[in-house]
């Protein structure tokens, strides 16, 4: 859907601000485009939406390239680019009413986006008066009125509080689902990515660390599983994984005992012997490798 | 192309709804001629005319000087530069630069909305002039406005004359206020060079090149150059005038189009 192919860019001669970057964004995804602050992720935004020029690369959308057929492309894209632009003296109403003058929207559609993102009780507020809350569910609204096949959103879930990005995650599934969009996410909100895209691509300094779906990135970085043993006694359980199934990566700490497997068969072999020693179990539960570990694991 | 500029346009408008720059727009017409109407109101015996004059000569030509000397220049320094600033304080462009137009659709639109906005200014102004005229009239018969006509004729030549002078200063306001976030640099350059032109085109024969003189020449009769006819019933300052309007919004549209946001 979204090829991005060997971009390069810089602002001034010799410090490359996005440096050969390659990535592409299946269609019908939900792709979280990661990466610190000050890593290039708006630069690359841009670059993807042919508001900046690339020194070199490509990027091509729907089989053409954006250089060539930004005017047509931008029909079919919806976008929001860091904090969401309104003219704050005119009501949400009127700011959308604006824009779909250029997309040539009928009016219904205003309040059904607007209903959608949960605005259309302040729809005649004044965007001065909107809470940045507010103005991200305008500025998500805004990138769907016209009905793109593709939304590119730069930080879509700042400003939201937890029921609100539950709420626009849901909404993004819908989109995904329903709709077939394809919906491209910058975020450095790892756990929000993870929650909600089933593809990543991951920068840093303007390069590309990884890219592909985030399950490929865990088998990648993460070494075995990694089990979490709660007992009454973890210091003896310890000993006995030890001395009877002869496990070494093992740590413990106050109610719990860590292993760390390369399989998953020994777990019952575990269970057993801790039972026999009578030691008793209240819960064993994996620990799950989360993005968060990875993105720091790939970027130390 | 002639599409996008319309929606262009719409768009314009209702972005201005309820701005400082709409109401500006219209105060800003009234103000020169509401000053005239007082001055003539409360000292009326000065400006009884004799009996055989027409009294709207006088007064019209008294209150054109005073805009295309004084208020016009300013007017749309203002104009255009509060209008853009609206754009420059939401940071809108980044989402203008996405839309599915060519960014010389918005260039142009905005350019001809606000060559509307000026034109409209120039509609209040005369209603103004005519009706403030009426009422003087009215209040001071020995003023003889009941008595004749306005030429309304002649008056809409100078008007039309007044608005090609003014599209030199006009492009160059519109150019500043585009690519200059900060609003303060567009409005003080045009006021000092609105000052300069001031200064220079009383006593330098030269200003008629000078496009923030242009509105001036028109109404200098100590230049003589300044108000000869030489091309088609235009002096050299209106073709000038008219010149810089091309050039500038050709330099302007080259320049929006490669025009990065922040």
């Amino acid at each position: 859907m979204i090829q991005v192919q060997n971009l390069d860019f810089s602002y001034q001669k010799g410090e490359k601000i996005i440096d050969n970057l390659s990535f592409d964004v299946p269609e019908n995804s939900i792709f979280g485009f990661l990466g610190a602050n000050g890593s290039g992720k708006t630069t690359a935004i841009r670059l993807l939406l042919n508001l900046y020029k690339p020194s070199a690369g490509e990027v091509i959308i729907q089989n053409k390239k954006i250089s060539l057929n930004a005017k047509e492309l931008y029909k079919n894209i919806g976008t929001l680019i860091e904090d969401p632009t309104f003219y704050g003296h005119l009501s949400a109403k009127e700011n959308l009413k604006l824009l779909a003058t250029f997309y040539e929207v009928d009016n219904y559609r205003i309040e059904e986006v607007l209903d959608l993102v949960g605005l259309l009780h302040a729809k005649d507020k004044k965007a001065n008066n909107y809470s940045l809350g507010m103005k991200q569910r305008l500025g998500i609204a805004s990138s769907i009125l016209h009905d793109p096949e593709i939304l590119i959103l730069d930080e879509p879930l700042n400003g939201l509080d937890p029921k609100g990005i539950a709420e626009i995650r849901n909404l993004f599934f819908k989109f995904q689902k329903e709709d077939k969009k394809t919906i491209f996410i910058s975020s450095h909100l790892l756990n929000e990515i993870e929650n909600t895209c089933s593809d990543v691509c991951i920068i840093d300094h303007g390069k590309k660390l990884f890219t592909g779906k985030i399950e490929q990135l865990k088998s990648q970085l993460s070494k075995g599983d990694s089990y979490k043993i709660k007992c009454n006694d973890p210091k003896r359980a310890e000993a006995v994984l030890k001395t009877q199934l002869g496990l070494s990566n093992l740590s413990v700490n106050s109610s719990t005992l860590t292993i760390n497997i390369d399989n998953k068969e020994i777990i019952p072999s575990c269970i057993k012997a801790l039972v026999n020693d009578d030691i008793q179990l209240f819960e064993i539960s994996k620990n799950e490798t989360n993005l968060e570990a990875l993105y720091l694991t790939l970027t130390k | 192309m002639i599409n996008s500029i319309y929606k262009g346009l719409i768009a314009e408008t209702q972005k201005v709804k309820g701005t400082f720059t709409f109401w500006f727009t219209i105060l800003g017409s009234l103000l020169i001629p509401f000053i005239f109407f007082l001055v003539y109101f409360f000292r009326h015996q000065s400006f009884i005319p004799p009996e055989t004059i027409n009294p709207w000569d006088t007064f019209i030509q008294s209150n054109l000087k005073a805009i295309a000397f004084l208020l016009f220049p300013l007017h749309i320094i203002l104009t255009i530069a509060i209008n853009i600033n609206i754009e420059h304080k939401e940071n809108s462009w980044k989402k203008l630069f996405v839309l599915p137009i060519k960014r010389e659709s918005i260039y142009i639109s905005k350019l001809l909305f606000l060559l509307f906005q000026v034109f409209i200014s120039l509609i209040i102004f005369s209603l103004s002039i005519f009706t403030f005229g009426g009422i003087l009239g009215f209040v001071h018969k020995e003023l003889n406005f009941l008595n004749y006509y306005p030429e309304v004729s002649s008056y809409s030549k100078l008007i039309v004359r007044l608005f090609i002078s003014i599209l030199g200063i006009f492009s160059i306001q519109y150019f500043l206020s585009l690519f200059f976030k900060n609003i303060i640099i567009p409005i003080s350059l045009g006021v000092f060079l609105t000052i300069v032109a001031t200064i220079i085109v009383q006593d330098w024969e030269h200003s008629i090149y000078f496009p923030y003189a242009f509105p001036m020449c028109f109404f200098l009769n100590s230049n003589q150059l300044a108000t000869i006819d030489t091309f088609y019933g235009l002096t050299i300052s209106e073709i000038t005038s008219f010149v810089t309007f091309i050039t500038v919004n050709i330099l302007g549209v080259i320049m929006f189009n490669s025009k990065k946001i922040k």
